[in-house]
């Protein structure tokens, strides 16, 4: 039996996401926001595993959610950063701020 | 509630690495900051019994996402550059937003009484590789067989996207990308 | 329009009398004005011509087709222009556009015509020298254009369409040397002071058209029509009938366009303009507009004879008025500014005097109201080509420089001498004749006091035509005139305009006599006077008794010239009549003191502050809304990230605290 119970990993997630939220909005490279972005998606999983751990009547199903979670994180992941090489290319510029035409 | 070092430990390790993850005024630091953060991340999945997620987390995030990204970050920026700073407005916000959320989830987890107990906690070896592996591989009834293939037919999908995405343009089809180079 | 293919070709096409002006307008301003401005005179003045022999021809078969006519009225061509719309049960209210042809609409007509004609020749001798001459001829063709509309109009609307053309046409001509500060200032003086006649007009012209539903002067002069505008009307805020009213707005129209006192006081600046210019808005155009519009409304106007009595007491004192104020003047253009309005006096009085005559209308008096228009305009247009040429010579305006033209200029000496005899009604020339009409007509509708001031108004008009003519033609030179000559195209229609000045009066008065008889109201009785033996003895001796005083004090052997000529170092009464009795003065103060800074600037604050500050208080508020709106448009991906972000907490913890 561990030590630590549901709600600490919950707030612990929650925490995770949360620097996650602060370092996407304040953040302007956009490869750093990027990498808040994963931040978030992994406390994501950490919630799913927990629940999995203390909630789920199918563990096991639980646990393999987050997998493919991980799994279409990497897909995201790839396509994202291909388009930030892409665009980096195109403008010389990953600064979110200078991004602006559909301004209307 | 008695506190578990190494679950304190872990903890501790997570949330410094997502503060150096947001933090950092170097991207690349940044980077690396997020692995340390994964890392424990896979540590605590093991402290959860989740073997199988703690291998994946340590191969596809570790392995493979955060290699991409470093690479990412080295083509696209010099390195020493400092990062584009932004207004003190802009933290300001960012902060109060983050900083709602973070009440938000406290109060909710903290008014949910049920969930400080740990009344269907699973066994100990509910996501073994073998157990995990058979549940992904198996066509039957609860089997995951057919997502996995999805799964597979999306990272490929993926892949190939990235490349069309990512390469350079034919060097002769746009002379005025040419002259801008 | 009665059986138009019976009637004759020129009356089948009578809006041919319109369009050659208006085609001699757009040619010439739109071809010859700038590039070709040599051919604008010759063309605008053959087509002139055109015009006149087209407008000749249109009257004479007019009067041989409207024998047997009521009235001798026919709309030989029309078509209706706007319709506005069925209201309610009312049938729809239409403005059309058409050549009304009756007596006085035909004479004027022809006066117009040969007026316009005449001047047209004469101001391509007078605008030789003008590098503008390109820019005068099309307007001097639109003023032409637009008098004819106005004389032959069948509605009150088109009526006043081409009254308001009439007043554009003589601002852009008055303020035709617009590099002249006074000529601006004039032509603003001139088209401010009958644009705000033109007001009460334009309200006059709804109150009719509303309360007998039609613009038309058939249906206006009706019984009908006369009934309806008798009878209470509301107007919001109290009732009365509508005839007086109406009468009262349309008549100060004419007013402001006759230049009656006191709103004369734009015609003697509208001296500004080029003389042909003054020749024709004074002789047979503008002014005597308000005199047609009075005659073209006379059986309506003849049932309120509280109206009539005031035309016949503004006619009649500003006869008076002018009279008296031209014995002092020093410009020559200004002296007969002045004699205009005491003529157009004179034509209005009669008018009044007319239809107030114990319960009936004195037929004696419109014909001749009607007879002295058309003699006044030969005479009149006459005497300032006439005072153009010797402008010309002496290069001013003022009798200073005038003085012993008899031996330069011997045909216009003596063409100035018919028309001076004209004016002051010495017999047997065409002023004596509608003249003692006017007075024989007063004295005929029981207006002794009327026919009185109309004597000796004849008396101070032989007086100071003559001082006009001996100080400009006898004694001695006062300027050089090395240059003088005739100019063979000036003085061409002088010479042509002498012929009626001398014989228009004796030959048309039978025709005026038989044919201008007005239309009158069932219940309105016609009066007809005989003529009193003593008025023309009496016209005639006053009028030599001027004449006479004028010889005396400026021409013969005692005269003192230099003192004539000297303003200045006067008693106080005749300095205030050559200051025109400070009429302009009255007129500022008035405006300026009272209306602008009590009336208007009061007004111009709460505008400012009040009205526009609330709209610009609306105006303010909506921008700032979207500036805020603005600031989450910007289309960076941080603040929409923000909002994006902060919307989600805030609506679950809303959601969390509001259904726990």
């Amino acid at each position: 039996m561990t030590g630590f119970s549901l709600s600490a990993v919950l707030v612990l997630a929650a925490l995770l996401f949360a620097v996650g939220l602060y370092g996407l909005l304040s953040r302007r490279n956009l490869i750093g926001m990027l990498l808040c972005v994963e931040l978030m998606l992994n406390a994501a999983n950490v919630n799913l595993v927990a629940f999995a751990r203390f909630e789920s009547g199918d563990p096991a199903s639980g646990a393999l959610l987050s997998v493919f979670s991980i799994a279409i994180a990497g897909a995201e992941m790839a396509v994202a950063l291909a388009i930030l090489v892409a665009m980096h290319r195109r403008r010389r510029t990953l600064d979110a701020d200078e991004l602006n035409e559909l301004q209307g | 509630m008695n506190a578990d070092p190494v679950f304190l430990a872990v903890a501790a390790a997570m949330v410094a690495g997502a503060l150096g993850t947001a933090l950092c005024k170097n991207v690349l630091h940044a980077a690396l900051s997020l692995v340390l953060c994964f890392f424990a991340t896979a540590i605590l999945y093991l402290l959860l019994h989740a073997e199988f997620n703690a291998l994946a987390q340590t191969m596809v995030y570790v392995g493979g996402i955060l290699v991409f990204m470093v690479f990412a970050i080295l083509m696209t920026s010099r390195l020493g550059e400092k990062d584009l700073e932004s207004g003190a407005g802009r933290r300001a916000a960012a902060l109060l937003v983050s900083g709602a959320f973070l009440f938000a989830v406290v109060q909710a987890v903290s008014g949910a009484e049920e969930l400080l107990s740990l009344r269907k906690a699973a066994n100990e070896g509910f996501a073994s590789f073998g157990d995990v592996g058979r549940l992904l591989l198996s066509p039957a009834e609860g089997g995951q067989l057919v997502a996995f293939e999805l799964a597979t037919a999306l990272l490929l999908a993926a892949l190939v996207g990235v490349v069309a995405v990512a390469r350079r343009p034919a060097p002769k089809s746009d002379p005025e990308e040419e002259e801008r180079r | 329009m009665e059986n138009a293919a019976a009637l004759p070709f020129a009356l089948r096409h009578v809006w041919i009398v319109l369009a050659l002006p208006l085609l001699s307008f757009v040619l010439n301003g739109l071809w010859t004005c700038r590039k070709k401005e040599s051919w604008s005179g010759p063309i605008s003045t053959v087509l002139a011509g055109a015009n006149w022999i087209f407008g000749t021809l249109c009257v004479w078969q007019w009067w041989k087709a409207s024998a047997g006519l009521p009235g001798r009225s026919m709309v030989p061509w029309s078509f209706d222009w706007l319709t506005f719309g069925q209201l309610g049960t009312f049938r729809p209210l239409t403005a059309g556009i058409g050549a009304l042809l009756d007596p006085i609409s035909a004479m004027m007509v022809f006066v117009v015509a040969t007026i316009a004609f005449f001047v047209h020749v004469y101001s391509i001798g007078y605008m030789r020298e003008d590098p503008a001459r390109g820019r005068f001829f099309p307007l001097l063709s639109l003023f032409a254009f637009a008098m004819l509309g106005l004389v032959l109009a069948t509605n009150v609307f088109q009526m006043y369409v081409f009254w308001e053309l009439v007043g554009v046409s003589s601002y852009q001509l008055i303020g035709f040397w617009y590099h002249k500060p006074s000529a601006v200032a004039a032509s603003k003086k001139a088209f401010i002071v009958t644009r705000f006649a033109d007001a009460f007009f334009l309200l006059g012209i709804v109150v009719l058209a509303w309360v007998v539903r039609s613009f038309d002067f058939s249906v206006l002069n009706s019984a009908a029509a006369a009934e309806a505008l008798l009878r209470p009307v509301s107007f919001g805020f109290f009732e009365a009938p509508a005839l007086p009213v109406a009468a009262a707005l349309v008549f100060a129209g004419g007013w402001g366009k006759s230049a009656m006192f006191p709103l004369h006081i734009w015609l003697p600046d509208a001296m500004e303009g080029p003389t042909p210019v003054s020749s024709i808005i004074h002789s047979a155009t503008m002014v005597v507009a308000g005199v047609f519009l009075s005659a073209r409304m006379f059986p309506l106007f003849s049932a309120v004879p509280s109206v009539m009595g005031l035309i016949a007491f503004v006619g009649a004192f500003t006869a008076a008025f002018a009279a008296v104020v031209a014995i002092a003047q020093q410009d020559i253009k200004r002296i007969l500014a002045f004699s205009t309005l005491s003529q157009i006096g004179y034509m209005l009085f009669a008018l009044g005097a007319a239809a107030v005559c114990g319960g009936g209308v004195l037929v004696a008096g419109y014909s001749a109201s009607m007879f002295h228009v058309f003699t006044h305009a030969f005479f009149k247009c006459l005497l300032f080509l006439v005072a153009g040429s010797v402008i010309h010579v002496a290069g001013n305006n003022m009798l200073s420089c005038m003085g012993g033209l008899r031996t330069k200029m011997p045909l216009t000496y003596l063409s100035a001498l018919a028309a001076t005899l004209a004016i002051s009604g010495i017999p047997p020339f065409s002023g004596f004749w509608s003249k003692d009409e006017i007075v024989a007509s007063a004295f005929q509708a029981g207006h002794p006091v009327l026919g009185t001031v109309g004597l000796l108004v004849g008396a101070l008009t032989a007086f100071y035509m003559f001082r006009f003519f001996f100080l400009i033609f006898h004694g001695e030179a006062r300027s050089d005139r090395s240059h003088a000559h005739e100019d063979r195209w000036m003085t061409f229609p002088i010479v042509c305009l002498a012929i009626p000045s001398l014989c228009a009066g004796i030959l048309a008065k039978p025709l005026f006599e038989s044919a201008f008889r007005p239309r009158l109201l069932p219940w309105v009785q016609a009066v007809e006077g005989t003529h009193a033996a003593f008025v023309p003895v009496a016209a005639t001796l006053l009028a030599l008794l001027g004449a006479v005083a004028a010889w005396f004090l400026y021409c013969g052997p005692k005269a003192d010239v230099a003192r004539a000529l000297d303003a200045e170092h006067r008693p106080a009464w005749y300095r205030l009549v050559y200051r025109k009795f400070c009429i302009d003065e009255i007129w500022l103060f008035v405006v300026r003191r009272i209306l602008f800074e009590r009336v208007a600037a009061p007004i111009k604050w709460f505008d400012r502050k009040i009205v526009d500050g609330a709209m610009n208080l609306v105006g303010k508020s909506v921008v700032l809304a979207g500036w805020c709106v603005n600031a989450l448009q910007n289309g960076s991906l941080a603040t929409a990230l923000a909002f994006a972000a902060g919307g989600f907490i805030l609506v679950w913890l809303l959601a969390g605290n509001l259904f726990p």
